[in-house]
């Protein structure tokens, strides 16, 4: 680069020789080669993004007809032949992912931060893995926790509800957000750690006035994102919180979330139906949408603090 | 330095101090949420492996030596496995080229604000729940598929194998494609994680030699991160066999499967043959279907400490 | 319980009257509960478990738009379940054996195309079904709850060359034509039809020609034969379904009378592989080009698929209709007369109707119920709900039947219902006799 400036040490003879040398190179083999194999990369990442506009695409042409403060304040209907499109509304999920998720966090952020706090202060051989088991964790099949709870639902002879869905949700959360709680806690630099050992305070009043302060923000992302991720799991809940008769916000009652009543849906003949899938799908990625972007608001204001 | 702290800390009392309430408090609070946690976990895999047995003995030997999968009859797991394996096999196959170009384009040739963009439009497909994916696949994917991808296929191979077969819409080749565009944004993230924190020097040593930007993406960036890359697939591998709603709805198999014989044949993997023939009750018929759960669970686990061990290796070596 | 086919719960809106299979009109302009007969209300609202009404596809449309509008009234809504949609085996394993639905088997209300022992193809067989649970057949109240008929919905491919679009007009004006042995020969496991432009088709459809050419050098070229290389593509069901058997049925009843060859009467139509229910069998037809299946007429009309026309017994050309589905009935039940009843084939069964305008593939559906209840409201809840279903009457259950795809059941099969129905009993006292 240097030589292209009009620098003393390289008479002009070398510099014309130079830039002839740089300009025949932008013409040449290799540079043709790199400029496919960039365009070719780029058409790639335009056939990744296809799927998403597809996805949005349909949901809005199919589902968007029927989005309305009605859909969402009024029961489902059964459409029939004498009324192909009666689909009515979708308040009895909507309650019934409102608890079952509610529930879910209510049970598991406790229980998370004070497992990461637990991991944060004492560290051994146990610990160490205890948090490499919980790693593996987050990546089990979802299905296995809705397996677990329906055996216990069977072996103390519980009947269906909507807290056996959110203690499965729950365990499934309780890995994720565990370690991104620990991460959090540990981010926090030693010398505030040490500034609160100097001052001769106990291991609580650190972690209480000094660590979780400092690692609030990105906890709550991390729960931010593991309820996302749980709003949209159908697996784990669909055997345990039974069919709910009406709308209700109980936990002890049998519930449907969104995602069972989408997975019902499409087993039915009517095309109606199908449909309104979409528009339930325009709703539950709405709502995954807003906890996400929630999260990053919350990390992003917290590294901007900081 | 974090050792003296401990000693000094010791549970709530500087060298003379007797700790306070809340410090005694707080230590047996985390001790019993420690224990708790790890009872509850250890619950879970000993009650689902022991709801198993029950299924283990009905199935008898059947269920390693057959060939077929027919519930509630003769249950054999292979097909299953297959049918997991292959989809999961090809939903990387089509997801790992696809997510490490769109990685390249992001990480080295986009400029900051369409970076932005480009990253928001892959990450939103991690945030569509998993049964929209079999709503977008029972319903567009399976019309597509039947209509137009099938017939064109069966028509430039004339029917030769992997893609023959009857162009009924859903199936593996569905089946793998959706679970393809579901781990598409794992592989996409991590992957450009890995090419930003790549050492900038070894980029600028290329570019010095008079390298083409292709040239430098391949010889120097890809080889650098190959191990993160290969522990991102892994990873991506264990997430899409675990995949239960989107490939319930979109394979096609129903309580009879054998081994899939084609790209568009239907077929069927562990997760979603638990979900599409769970019948209620807990009698031996469930249970079949929790050792299904308790082999999928093995299978996840190798695969999971497999894929940590080559991070770690990744990690370890910078 | 059963969730996986269960729809939406329900509270319906209020019903419209629609012509829906082109003959007679039926209408009912939503239920007045002030009615004093006691079937339309549960006067005692259900606290504990819900009772569930599943079982086969076939019914399907039927009972879930009767149910949703028994369901209107809260109380009643309080005791049952969403009707899952599954097979007629699994319906009648919910009241054998409580292998599907509540754990009790009184507590199950099972649906099936096929009554106790007559179905030999599915697995486990109603024989072994029984003596696993130490019952027989006499511990059941069968109840025929509608007749409905069969369709034989097809999706042609698309047509190429240079008469494609005449064709596609042609072939929508005229749906395809098929009689007994065709199908028998396009069904059959080993297929002896296998492709659409078969001889026997082409010679069944002989509307679907384009004639050019001269008076005196006329060119005829059949639509179908354009199929050069589409072969038949057979949705079936699997070997529990009541469709299936009632399809059987008609194949080997039709077969038979005409001395033909293909279709044994031993073999039964579906298997293992087959699709789920009616509802998934419809979408896969409707999916793939080129293929054909059987389903109950309302999914034909849910899903707007053309059937098939039938050459009956008579030699005649019939459709799908409400029409030609109540001549037949009508025909077979003349001739059953007072025998009604499911002691033998030939007292239940459509197939062998010969009158002329009859469409012949067409059957009864059944509602099994345990008859020693041990609950009394249970029973009460169980007894009213299929009065309901089976009474022919203003308001009542049958008059939502042809607005879905079937016809009402005639005035025999009501009375055998309501006998059946009367059956049900705690402890010997008949449910229905009980003031709630």
């Amino acid at each position: 680069m240097s030589l292209l400036s009009s620098s003393p040490e390289y008479s002009a003879v070398e510099r014309r020789q130079y830039l002839q040398k740089v300009s025949k190179d932008r013409f040449g083999r290799r540079q043709w080669y790199s400029r496919a194999y960039i365009t070719g990369a780029s058409a790639l990442l335009l056939v990744c993004v296809l799927p998403l506009f597809s996805i949005i695409s349909q949901a809005l042409s199919n589902g968007w007809q029927f989005i309305s403060w009605k859909f969402l304040t009024t029961p489902a209907a059964i459409p029939n032949l004498m009324d192909k499109n009666a689909v009515g509304g979708i308040v009895t999920p909507l309650e019934g992912s409102l608890t079952v998720v509610g529930c879910a966090l209510i049970i598991s952020v406790p229980i998370a931060v004070l497992l990461a706090m637990g991991l944060f202060e004492y560290r051994n051989r146990f610990m160490n893995w205890l948090e490499i088991s919980l790693s593996t964790f987050i990546g089990l099949p979802s299905i296995l926790f809705g397996l677990f709870i329906y055996a216990i639902i069977f072996n103390v002879k519980l009947g269906y509800a909507g807290i056996a869905g959110s203690a499965a949700l729950a365990l499934m959360m309780i890995p994720l957000m565990t370690i991104q709680s620990l991460d959090a806690l540990r981010a926090v630099p030693t010398t505030l750690r040490e500034a609160g050992v100097a001052l001769g305070l106990g291991r609580f009043s650190i972690m209480f006035h000094i660590l979780l302060p400092g690692a609030r923000a990105r906890i709550f992302t991390g729960v931010f994102l593991a309820l996302a991720r749980s709003a949209g799991e159908t697996a784990p809940v669909l055997f345990v919180i039974g069919m709910a008769n009406s709308a209700s916000l109980s936990p002890f009652s049998q519930q449907t979330t969104l995602t069972t009543f989408v997975y019902q849906l499409l087993q039915s003949p009517f095309p109606s139906q199908r449909n309104e899938c979409w528009a339930i799908g325009l709703v539950l990625i709405t709502i995954v949408l807003v906890f996400n972007i929630l999260g990053r608001i919350v990390l992003a204001r917290a590294n901007r603090i900081k | 330095m974090i050792g003296l702290q401990d000693q000094v800390v010791n549970n709530g009392g500087t060298r003379g101090k007797t700790p306070g309430t809340a410090e005694v408090l707080y230590r047996y609070v985390l001790i019993g949420i420690v224990s708790f946690a790890v009872l509850v976990f250890g619950y879970f895999v000993v009650q689902v492996v022991q709801s198993s047995f029950n299924g283990f003995q009905t199935a008898g030997l059947h269920f390693f030596s057959d060939t077929i999968w027919n519930f509630p009859t003769l249950v054999s797991v292979w097909p299953l496995i297959c049918g997991t394996l292959v989809t999961s096999g090809l939903a990387l196959l089509l997801a790992v080229p696809l997510g490490v170009a769109a990685s390249i384009v992001i990480a080295f040739v986009l400029p900051r604000a369409t970076r932005v963009v480009a990253t928001t439009a892959v990450g939103t497909l991690a945030v569509v729940p998993s049964v929209i994916f079999g709503v977008w696949g029972l319903t567009f994917l399976t019309h597509w598929s039947s209509y137009s991808a099938e017939p064109w296929l069966l028509s430039t191979f004339h029917n030769h194998w992997p893609f023959n077969g009857i162009p009924r819409g859903n199936g593996i080749l569905v089946g793998a494609i959706v679970l393809g565009v579901m781990v598409l944004p794992t592989i996409v993230a991590v992957t450009v994680d890995v090419f930003t924190g790549l050492p900038s020097d070894i980029f600028e040593g290329s570019y010095a030699l008079g390298a083409t930007k292709a040239q430098v993406i391949r010889k120097t960036a890809l080889p650098a991160s190959r191990k993160g890359i290969i522990g991102a697939s892994t990873f991506a591998l264990a997430r899409a066999m675990g995949e239960t709603v989107a490939l319930a709805t979109v394979l096609g198999g129903t309580h009879y499967n054998n081994y899939p014989t084609s790209l568009l044949a239907q077929g069927a993997t562990l997760a979603s043959t638990i979900v599409s023939s769970f019948g209620g009750g807990f009698g031996s018929e469930t249970s079949e279907l929790y050792s299904l759960g308790v082999i999928l669970l093995v299978l996840v686990f190798i695969i999971s400490l497999i894929a940590r061990r080559m991070v770690n290796e990744n990690v370890a070596a910078k | 319980m059963k969730k996986i086919f269960k729809p939406s719960v329900v509270l319906t809106t209020s019903v419209a009257a629609l012509m829906v299979l082109g003959a007679a009109p039926a209408y009912a302009k939503g239920t007045t509960a002030t009615d004093a007969t006691n079937s339309k209300v549960i006067k005692t609202a259900n606290s504990g478990t819900k009772i569930f009404l599943g079982g086969s596809s076939f019914d399907y449309p039927f009972v879930s738009a009767v149910e949703s509008a028994y369901t209107q009234n809260s109380n009643n809504a309080s005791w049952f379940n969403a009707y899952s949609s599954l097979n007629s085996l699994k319906g009648r394993e919910s009241v054998i054996n409580a292998a599907y639905g509540n754990s009790d088997i009184n507590q199950n209300i099972g649906f099936t195309d096929v009554p106790l022992t007559y179905d030999t193809a599915a697995s486990p067989t109603d024989a072994s079904l029984l003596s696993g649970a130490s019952a027989s057949v006499s511990d059941y109240a069968q109840v025929p709850i509608t007749v409905g008929g069969i369709g034989i919905i097809y999706n042609l491919p698309a047509f190429t060359g240079v008469n494609a679009s005449v064709c596609q007009t042609l072939a929508t004006k005229n749906p395809i034509i098929l009689n007994a042995k065709v199908l028998a020969g396009i069904f059959n496991p080993t297929p002896t039809i296998t492709a659409w432009n078969d001889s026997a088709i082409l010679a069944l459809n002989p509307k679907l020609v384009i004639k050019s050419g001269t008076k005196k050098a006329p060119i005829v070229e059949h639509c179908l034969s354009d199929f050069a290389s589409e072969a038949i593509t057979t949705e079936v069901r699997t070997l529990d379904s009541g469709t299936s058997w009632m399809f059987s049925n008609y194949l080997r009843t039709a077969n038979a009378a005409t001395n033909s060859s293909a279709w044994p009467t031993t073999l039964d139509m579906g298997n293992s592989g087959g699709n789920a229910n009616s509802g998934v069998l419809a979408t896969a037809v409707s999916n793939v080009n080129g293929s054909i299946g059987y389903v109950e007429a309302s999914y034909a009309l849910i899903n707007s698929l053309p059937t098939a026309r039938i050459v009956n017994s008579h030699g005649n050309v019939v459709s799908l209709s409400a029409g030609s589905v109540a001549a037949d009935a009508a025909d077979a039940f003349s001739a059953i007369g007072n025998n009604f009843g499911i002691d033998s084939l030939d007292h239940f069964t459509l197939a062998n109707a010969t009158g002329a305008k009859d469409y012949p593939i067409t059957g009864v559906s059944w509602a099994i119920v345990h008859k020693s209840q041990t609950n009394t409201n249970n029973a009460i809840a169980i007894a009213k709900f299929l009065e309901f279903l089976t009474r022919v009457g203003k308001g009542y259950g049958q008059n939502f039947a042809s607005l879905n795809g079937y016809i009402q059941i005639p005035a025999s099969l009501s009375t055998y219902a309501q006998a059946q129905i009367a059956s049900i009993n705690v402890n010997g006292t008949s449910a229905l006799s009980s003031t709630n």
